[in-house]
């Protein structure tokens, strides 16, 4: 159940695309997510769609792992779809009762699903692809000049680490708890939406108590080895651009370029 | 009540990459009131088998029986099954999560829906056969001692009044004393409530001690079924899967081929102690 959620995992597999710097993935998503949003035309969505479609084939995950991603959002999407046909003004094309589907809201729902589903799954394609460290290494590299406005990169950078090392470890311990409850005779699944929240709290409690108990143990352990933040820490894996990192650049400059020429 | 695992198959996350046979074609019987050790590696698919036997985890291949009955049937009431088959996990202290160790203790019996006074009588009872004083009732159980947690937290399966009593490493990093006396406990319950017991633990020298018949799962596989002695005398069998006899068995029997003794066979302390005191008075 709670392991269906795929978005923000990390797949591993040995593509050119897992082997990129997590720098250029970034960027390129970057470029991906402000060329989804600026284009509302067909022609404009078109290279974005070509992009996203080498990237998931060039990188070897399979389609129905990152359709199971679009799950999360389901219901997101399903609620804007609904909201933009029904309530965009227009020339009105079905009615009825209080319920007008019109053309522009038509087509905004149809762009708007179409956004969103990419969106999903281009940042998903980040992910997947990506480790955690690297891609807090990628990010702390990247925001690296914020640190002249006294921004400290390296320790969002690290509680952002941390966090991600955390998720699956906390939704593991989520399912023993709830295992061990159930066994204890909790029921999780029968009832309102009050019942139901109340059946939590012999879950959340304890998760809750275990969540403190690791991050105690996790920052003794952490000064026990000396970390004293960013100053003077120097990386076992520095990212280094390689060739293909180069010329992934090159690509995603010409991508963006390229986009001041769609109509 | 009598358990039968007939072929059962589970696989984790099928059609995806993290694909991983957990259980292949596990077969076996459990008699009402037998006493069971489950001993196997890490990732042997120990704790995979033993979430199969309350139905928290449904096998994706094969079937599995209580006293006959299929419990994937549709019709099979499995809130029943939950209350009949008590699971302790691992580290079972963490799921404690109520104001006071009473409260905590009577969630199980709460859960079934029996009433104040029947559900107050259970958690005395539960707190009582784990040895827990009743002046720590009220006490908070995040206020109690590491082996206290565990204890509150076994008496909350126990409030169930399960038929057999499933337990992950009940003694899991105890200290020596209290491992004893957690594991002198699951045996005296058993005795008094006259209940299955099915141990999973990583330690020979437990399982030898206490348990009728040993399970040795590898690689997902039902591996070894039988009795202490039986299971124990595979030992090179044993090894290759990463695990071993008793240290005593290798003792009396380093002493038996140095002409010392003439027994073998020997797996628990106690029966070591005999045939060296009888030795010793002998001479």
């Amino acid at each position: 159940m709670i392991r269906d959620i795929t978005i923000g995992q990390y797949y591993p597999s040995e593509s050119v695309i897992h082997r990129l710097d997590a720098r250029v993935k970034f960027i390129a998503t970057i470029a991906y997510v402000i060329a989804i949003f600026l284009f509302d035309t067909f022609w404009g969505f078109l290279p974005a769609a070509v992009w996203l479609l080498t990237i998931i084939i060039v990188s070897g995950i399979p389609f129905r792992f990152i359709l199971k991603g679009l799950k999360a959002v389901l219901f997101l999407l399903l609620f804007l779809v609904i909201f933009n046909a029904l309530m965009t003004p227009g020339e009105v094309l079905v009615q009825w009762w209080i319920f007008k589907i019109t053309d522009k809201g038509l087509t905004n729902a149809g762009f708007m699903a179409l956004r969103l589903s990419m969106l999903v799954i281009g940042s998903g394609m980040m992910t997947y692809t990506t480790t955690p460290s690297q891609l807090t290494s990628g990010m702390e590299s990247l925001f690296k000049p914020l640190g002249i406005f006294k921004v400290p990169v390296h320790e969002v950078a690290m509680m952002m680490s941390i966090a991600l090392r955390f998720i699956p470890i906390l939704l593991e311990e989520t399912d023993k708890i709830m295992k061990a409850q159930q066994a204890r005779g909790a029921d999780f699944e029968s009832g309102n939406i009050f019942r139901r929240a109340k059946a939590l709290i012999p879950v959340l409690v304890p998760l809750f108590v275990s969540a403190f108990r690791r991050a105690g143990e996790l920052a003794e352990a952490m000064e026990a080895r000396c970390y004293h933040g960013g100053k003077g820490r120097t990386k076992l894996h520095p990212l280094k651009f390689a060739a293909r990192d180069y010329i992934s650049l090159a690509l995603i400059i010409g991508f963006v370029v390229g986009m001041g020429f769609v109509p | 009540m009598s358990i039968t695992f007939d072929k059962v198959e589970h696989v984790y996350g099928k059609g995806t990459s993290f694909e991983k046979m957990a259980l292949k074609n596990v077969s076996f019987h459990i008699r009402d009131g037998e006493f069971i050790g489950i001993i196997g590696h890490t990732g042997s698919g120990k704790s995979t088998l033993i979430q199969h036997m309350n139905g928290l985890l449904k096998c994706t291949g094969g079937n599995i029986y209580y006293d006959g009955k299929d419990i994937s049937d549709r019709e099979y009431d499995r809130k029943t099954l939950r209350q009949n088959v008590g699971i302790v996990f691992q580290y079972p202290e963490h799921q404690l999560f109520e104001a006071t160790v009473g409260k905590d203790v009577a969630f199980g019996p709460g859960n079934l829906g029996l009433p104040d006074l029947q559900a107050d009588l259970r958690t005395y009872e539960a707190l009582k056969s784990v040895g827990i004083d009743d002046s720590l009732l009220d006490v908070s159980p995040f206020d109690l001692s590491g082996g206290q947690k565990r204890r509150v937290a076994i008496a909350g399966v126990l409030a169930m009044k399960p038929k057999v009593l499933i337990l992950d490493e009940p003694a899991a990093g105890l200290d020596p004393v209290g491992r004893r006396d957690i594991l002198e406990m699951i045996a005296r319950i058993r005795r008094e409530e006259n209940i299955t017991v099915v141990l999973v633990s990583h330690s020979m020298e437990d399982v030898a001690e206490y348990v009728d018949r040993i399970m040795v799962m590898n690689d997902g596989a039902l591996a070894m079924d039988g009795t202490v002695e039986e299971v124990f005398a595979r030992k090179e069998e044993l090894e290759e899967m990463g695990l071993s006899v008793p240290q005593i068995t290798l003792l009396m029997q380093d002493l038996k081929d140095d002409g010392l003794i003439d027994e073998t066979g020997i797996y628990t302390m106690d029966e070591a102690v005999r045939i060296l005191s009888q030795r010793l008075l002998k001479r």
